[in-house]
């Protein structure tokens, strides 16, 4: 792995993940340790059932490690309150998921901005921005649809959270 | 079949709260309608034995309309249709002791006619000889109120003057001793009252016993054919008519309470199996694509809506016995005379509420089972189930024209279809409102958004948009307003005559007021009277229907935590994406409790727009034939909303907490 200097936008620190179940434990992360920098695209790859989406959990703060620790600019994510942690998901961590998640009762445009609609935004405000993301996935004219609205293939376009993240 | 009822039995087992309230809502509701049936009857036979007990097996008795009228042993001729007759004398006089008054009726007659028609009972069993004089028998009732034992003298006033009484004995509160007024009846010997009152005949009143074979109305026809109908009249001591429509009457308003819980067990059920069908739908995949056909698959759905029908029922008898017997015991303490009104349990009571349990569950299920076993079995295979929606203006249509209907038919419905005509009425007036309210519901939470949007910040906003499309907001809102109109209806209806009689009697010069229970008779008696100008019979309705009205909320309150309890388990993904997208606990509680709040307050405006048709559809119906409309309360209706938004802001507690103890890992992983 590359070393890095500065401050990575996210790093994990001896990330280790235990599951207990059926009075067994499965250590499925095995002290990992990672630094992704500012402006990087990095691609985690690995066999079924490695711990891939576990990593990304615990690294985008939905999971928490059984040891080892996660920093978010700088700032160690794992001790946060449920507070101090929803306020990093809307300012810092977009998702996309594998079977898009969306919200069924908001329409494009607020699927997009919700992060920063619960930041206490208006959407008048990032019009501007908005539209730029629209016309860039290709959903300008289907912004007021809601998720129903839009076929399958649609769907992930939204990249909702990490889209608005990015407009924050 | 074992395999089916052990599917079946899992079911129930592992939704156990959903079964509970369906169970709940059947059980309620059957025991309420078995309570109905058996009111009437309870009240019926009490009153029956009451004017047995008072007349004993005189059927027939004769008074003299005119004080010329001689009433004495010859006045009524001795015809083989009377087996035994007794004249008795009345007078009315007044016992006080302490400030306190209390009415005593001066009852004498031959002993030895009297015996034979209704032989007075004494409560150390002893029989009646030597009674002479100024003695006075007096009921049990009386004595251990006043602390009179035998031998005491007691003073009574007679026309304002005081007569003194020894006491001869204490006779057993029934025979001519029961009442159905306030106050006591007394024994006095027959000449006491000959000579101590004037009074132009030798007796007010003439019982007869019909011979064997002869009813009471052959021998009150016979008697109106030989007596001048100027001079005398001659009744039926027992009005078995009157007595049933004065039972009716008591249990009208328990029937029009089933009624609503009824309908609320309809629509907590449909909602109910809506959702157990969405959620079986892999399962009925299953069944089909291993080649089920579409009746087993229906088959199979229903049977388990039978089980929560059957059982329902069953267990809604014994609660039913219990609370008619609570409701019985309520009921004979208001009575003045304070008796206990012992159960009656009709059979065909019995029957008709636990077929009505297993009909509304069978019948309630049937529509979103039948649907979900006719779906193509692809679609359900794939999981591609999509419920087609009808447009707005369809259900809008159809809920204006269902109300427009259902305020107009009472009005021109003949009088012998009233009551089918109002049942019609309430029903569509209710269907109605359970189309309209989904837009209803839309159109209101877009002007939210906007209020909220500026009063709440975001989190406000964001909570009304959640309103609308929502099916499990629109299915609370529903049950509200069923509950809340049915607690409006009862209680204005209950609260009316009240106002009614205090309204009546405003700038009027009222003599006297008399209660209890008064039949046709007394009040054209009373109207003949010297100076009487109106006399106005009322129907005071009993201070425990309010108590069954909180039956309904009962049945609302559950249903609408179960529905509540549903919301949250099928926006569980929704309330994760929300917090993976960085909804904090607290924006949580306060966006839920903000839907809440603004369902309770749709429900509630619904509810008294509806519950105020429905107050005219029922006194159109079965209230007094009166030209005065009902002046409603405003307190009522404000108070009831003010209900229904409590229950709802209540019952988002759980989910409230639910959502807080998410694993959110959980409901994000789609495994």
């Amino acid at each position: 792995m590359k070393e890095h200097s500065g401050i990575a936008a996210v790093e994990g620190r001896n990330i280790t993940k235990d599951f207990v179940g059926g009075g067994a434990v499965s250590n499925v992360l095995k002290g990992i340790s990672l630094k992704v920098m500012q402006g990087e695209f990095v691609s985690v790859m690995g066999q079924s059932g490695s711990g891939k989406s576990t990593l990304l959990y615990i690294l985008g703060g939905l999971d928490t490690p059984t040891n080892g620790s996660v920093y978010i600019d700088g700032t160690d994510i794992c001790s946060f309150d449920d507070a101090k942690m929803s306020r990093i998901r809307r300012q810092k961590i977009g998702f996309v998921f594998q079977f898009y998640n969306l919200i069924p009762n908001l329409n494009v445009e607020e699927n997009i901005m919700l992060p920063l609609l619960l930041d206490g935004k208006k959407i008048r405000d990032y019009r501007e921005q908005l539209d730029h993301i629209l016309e860039v996935v290709g959903l300008s004219d289907r912004r007021k649809h809601t998720p129903r609205q839009l076929s399958g293939g649609q769907q992930p376009d939204h990249n909702r959270p990490g889209r608005g993240a990015c407009i924050a | 079949m074992k395999i089916i009822i052990k599917y079946i039995l899992t079911n129930m087992k592992e939704r156990k709260v959903r079964t509970v309230v369906m169970l709940l809502s059947v059980l309620l509701s059957s025991s309420l309608l078995f309570v109905s049936f058996s009111i009437g009857a309870s009240y019926e036979s009490a009153q029956q034995k009451m004017a047995r007990g008072m007349y004993g097996s005189a059927a027939v008795s004769v008074t003299a309309l005119q004080s010329a009228a001689e009433l004495d042993d010859d006045t009524v001729p001795d015809i083989p249709e009377i087996k035994a007759k007794a004249g008795i004398r009345k007078q009315a006089a007044m016992y006080s002791q302490g400030g306190y008054y209390e009415t005593v009726d001066l009852v004498s007659a031959n002993l030895e006619q009297l015996n034979l028609i209704n032989r007075p009972r004494m409560s150390d069993g002893s029989g009646i000889t030597g009674f002479s004089g100024n003695q006075i028998i007096l009921p049990d009732r009386f004595t251990s109120k006043f602390g009179v034992s035998k031998g005491d003298t007691v003073t009574l006033l007679i026309n304002n003057f005081p007569v003194s009484f020894e006491v001869f004995g204490i006779a057993a509160y029934d025979t001519l001793f029961l009442r159905q007024t306030r106050g006591a009846t007394a024994l006095v010997p027959l000449d006491l009252l000959a000579g101590t009152v004037q009074q132009p005949q030798k007796y007010s009143e003439i019982l007869l016993e019909p011979a064997d074979g002869v009813t009471a109305g052959e021998l009150k026809s016979c008697l109106e054919e030989k007596l001048p109908q100027d001079r005398y009249h001659v009744s039926e001591t027992v009005d078995e008519a009157q007595i049933a429509a004065d039972a009716r009457q008591k249990s009208m308003p328990f029937f029009l309470i089933s009624f609503f819980a009824l309908t609320m067990s309809v629509f907590i059920i449909y909602s109910s199996y809506k959702v157990i069908t969405l959620d079986r739908l892999p399962v009925i995949g299953t069944f089909r694509s291993i080649g089920a056909e579409e009746r087993t698959v229906t088959s199979i759905l229903l049977a388990e809506s039978l089980v929560y029908g059957l059982a329902g029922g069953l267990l809604g008898i014994p609660v039913g016995i219990a609370v008619l017997k609570v409701i019985l015991h309520g009921m004979g303490k208001g009575l003045a005379q304070g008796i206990e009104i012992p159960a009656v349990i009709p059979l065909p009571g019995i029957a008709i509420s636990i077929a009505a349990a297993v009909i509304v569950s069978l019948l309630s299920s049937w529509i979103p089972v039948r649907r979900a076993g006719r779906l193509p079995v692809k679609e359900v295979v794939l999981g591609t189930v999509e419920e087609k929606k009808r447009p707005a203006r369809y259900t809008i249509g159809t809920a204006v024209i269902l109300g427009a209907v259902s305020i107009v038919l009472p009005r021109i419905a003949p009088e012998k279809l009233l009551y089918p005509a109002g049942g019609i009425s309430l029903l569509g007036l209710i269907a109605a409102a359970i189309l309209f309210i989904p837009s209803f519901t839309n159109f209101v939470a877009r002007g939210l958004e906007r209020i909220y949007g500026t009063v709440f910040g975001n989190e406000g906003m964001l909570a009304a948009r959640n309103m609308r499309d929502n099916r499990n907001v629109t299915q609370n809102i529903t049950l509200l307003f069923i509950s809340i109109s049915a607690v409006i209806s009862i209680s204005a209806v209950g609260n009316f005559v009240t106002s009614y009689i205090s309204d009546i009697f405003q700038g009027a010069e009222l003599e006297g007021f008399a209660d209890g229970s008064m039949d046709d008779d007394f009040i054209r008696q009373v109207k003949g009277f010297e100076g009487i100008e109106e006399v106005l019979p009322v129907q005071v309705l009993d201070d425990r229907v309010h108590g069954e009205g909180s039956f309904i909320l009962l049945m609302a309150a559950v249903g609408i935590v179960n529905n509540l309890l549903i919301n949250y388990m099928q926006r569980r993904r929704a309330i994760a994406m929300y917090k993976s997208a960085g909804l904090s606990s607290r924006q949580n509680v306060k966006m839920m409790l903000i839907e809440g709040v603004s369902a309770g307050l749709i429900g509630a405006a619904a509810a008294i727009a509806v519950s105020y048709m429905e107050i005219q559809t029922i006194f159109i119906v079965a209230g007094p034939k009166i030209s005065i409309k009902p002046d409603l309360d405003a307190a009522i209706f404000l108070a009831a909303g003010a209900m229904g938004i409590v229950v709802t802001a209540a019952g988002s507690v759980v989910p409230i907490l639910k959502s807080r103890q998410m694993k959110l890992l959980e409901e994000i992983k789609f495994e």
